[in-house]
């Protein structure tokens, strides 16, 4: 069969490019066809069967006779994880229940599960049944270990670990089990947690900029630049270590902060100060010789402190009720309202 | 650490016997970083004993153990009736395990769709729409040691159904480095601060 295809093939190539050629190969094809003539009775003995060659006929052995199908053989008290050891594909004959799935026909209930392909398409957990679960459980007991009794409240866990590593691990089915996203670390740390003294503290958060947030008083450090996760972690350490370090050294143009620079309001050397006092001393003008000791004395006041707490509490923590409220009573106390 | 091939050890484990090994030691916060970083030595070999421990097939090394304060296991899936099941799967191992289940709740389910042209070529008003459903699942854990916290997704990876994804997170605990105990500078008396020195 195939000796006969490839001699059509050549004289419908002789036939075509025998001028190219010449006339010796349009006589060598000539002499094909006749070759051919004889060989194609020959081949048609063997009907339907391709020619193997010297390989011989396909030996097909008769199909054997299914038994009883597992199912009508299982006792009920009978060891299940036998059944389904690990994650297999369903097996109409080896799942004793009477499962149905798949869209009915017109008046008529879904297909049974014997041939059934929605059965085996979805993924079953006929390996992982509780009785299983516990036998693996009580199998990988040996390698866990016990989380330590001290440490059962968060609190607990921040005040002795402070600094806290996210990480993120991702399974996926594909062409790579790789996924660069792995390699992000994330460092957390309470600044409060950090031994750094008042200074220290404010170059700190300066420094860090974005990346503290006053409310929580929390330093978020996020790395990724660099290809693998331990090579991220080591330089967010890095970091940390360098910033904690840096934040003690005051260099010498630090002593250029203006007020424009400063975290918090203070009432020393403060308009708010220098209005508050001109006041009280021209409320008192009447006799008194002006000075420093004068404004020593006026600054002792308690009603003084109380308006100096009040403007801090005003201009630090943002207008509210209560804090303009305090205001309100420090302003009456001082001007003697 | 536990490693992969290891796995089919733990049925082999099960049929060599039990194996008596104390495992707990909580002799306070300092000193239970000490012990644990299990290793399991190949119980394939019948009757050779291959570390001190008379017939076990655990060591423990020096090495201290990380603790996770919240591991994160977020699957999703196509199907909702497969990360129904798996969760009931994870949940479950972590009750037998003895590790704290935090919340296991379900974050609301992801529809991507696209309207696409029906036919090769022209017929601009006939199209047809395709919709991706992912459904989410999440089972958070608290307070679990290293080596659990490998156990424990080691198993729930390995029996992970087909087409189900899974996203980790792990937030790890860890002291103050002791180079960010002190401040360096007051360890060099000669060298005033406002000086500027080279990094070191």
């Amino acid at each position: 069969m195939a000796a006969h295809t490839l001699n059509i093939y050549m004289l419908s190539l002789g036939r075509m490019h025998c001028h190219i050629y010449g006339r010796n190969v349009h006589k060598a094809l000539n002499r094909a066809t006749y070759a051919t003539a004889l060989s194609t009775n020959n081949s048609s003995l063997n009907k339907g069967f391709p020619d193997r060659g010297s390989r011989g006929p396909i030996i097909r052995r008769p199909r054997r006779e299914e038994g009883e199908p597992r199912k009508d053989k299982m006792p009920v008290d009978q060891d299940w994880t036998a059944v389904y050891p690990t994650a297999a594909p369903f097996r109409p004959g080896s799942v004793p229940l009477p499962v149905r799935m798949g869209f009915p026909v017109k008046r008529g209930v879904p297909p049974e599960k014997k041939g059934n392909l929605e059965l085996i398409k979805i993924p079953n957990f006929l390996h992982l049944t509780p009785t299983a679960i516990k036998k693996h459980c009580e199998a990988m007991k040996l390698f866990c270990t016990e989380w330590p009794s001290a440490l059962d409240t968060n609190v607990k866990c921040d005040e002795h670990f402070p600094i806290k590593i996210e990480c993120k691990d991702y399974v996926s089915a594909g062409t790579s089990i790789r996924n660069p996203s792995a390699r992000i670390v994330n460092l957390r740390v309470k600044l409060s947690s950090l031994n750094l003294d008042d200074h220290a503290g404010k170059k700190m958060a300066k420094l860090l900029g974005e990346r503290y947030y006053k409310e929580t008083d929390i330093i978020t450090i996020i790395t990724d630049s660099c290809p693998v996760r331990q090579q991220n972690y080591d330089y967010a350490m890095y970091l940390l270590t360098v910033l904690y370090h840096e934040s003690w050294k005051t260099e010498a143009w630090e002593s250029e902060k203006t007020v424009a620079d400063m975290e918090e309001y203070s009432w020393e050397d403060s308009p708010s100060q220098k209005n508050a006092l001109s006041t009280l001393v021209r409320m008192q003008i009447a006799g008194e010789v002006e000075g420093d000791a004068v404004r020593d004395k006026l600054l002792g006041r308690p009603e003084v402190q109380e308006y100096r707490e009040s403007v801090i509490r005003l201009m630090n923590e943002g207008e509210s009720e209560s804090s303009i409220l305090q205001y309100r009573e420090a302003v009456k106390k001082l001007l003697k309202l | 650490y536990v490693s992969p091939t290891n796995y089919v050890c733990f049925l082999f484990a099960n049929l060599v016997g039990s194996i008596g090994l104390n495992t707990c030691r909580n002799r306070g916060i300092y000193t239970t970083l000490r012990p644990f970083r299990l290793t399991l030595s190949a119980c394939l070999h019948t009757g050779t004993v291959v570390s001190s421990q008379p017939s076990s097939t655990v060591t423990v090394t020096e090495e201290p153990d990380t603790l996770y304060q919240k591991v994160s296991v977020l699957v999703k899936g196509h199907d909702k009736a497969v990360l129904d099941s798996y969760e009931f799967f994870a949940t479950l191992t972590a009750k037998e395990l003895g590790v704290t289940l935090g919340k296991v709740f379900e974050p609301p389910k992801n529809i991507e769709r696209l309207t696409l042209l029906k036919s090769v070529h022209i017929f601009n008003k006939h199209r047809v729409q395709y919709e991706m459903r992912t459904h989410y699942r999440c089972i958070e854990l608290c307070h679990v040691t290293g080596s659990t916290a490998q156990v424990y997704l080691e198993y729930i990876q390995r029996n992970l159904p087909e087409g189900v994804a899974m996203e980790v997170t792990k937030t790890a605990m860890e002291r103050i480095p002791e180079h960010i105990l002190k401040p360096m500078w007051k360890d060099l008396p000669t060298d005033p601060p406002t000086e500027e020195k080279p990094n070191q």
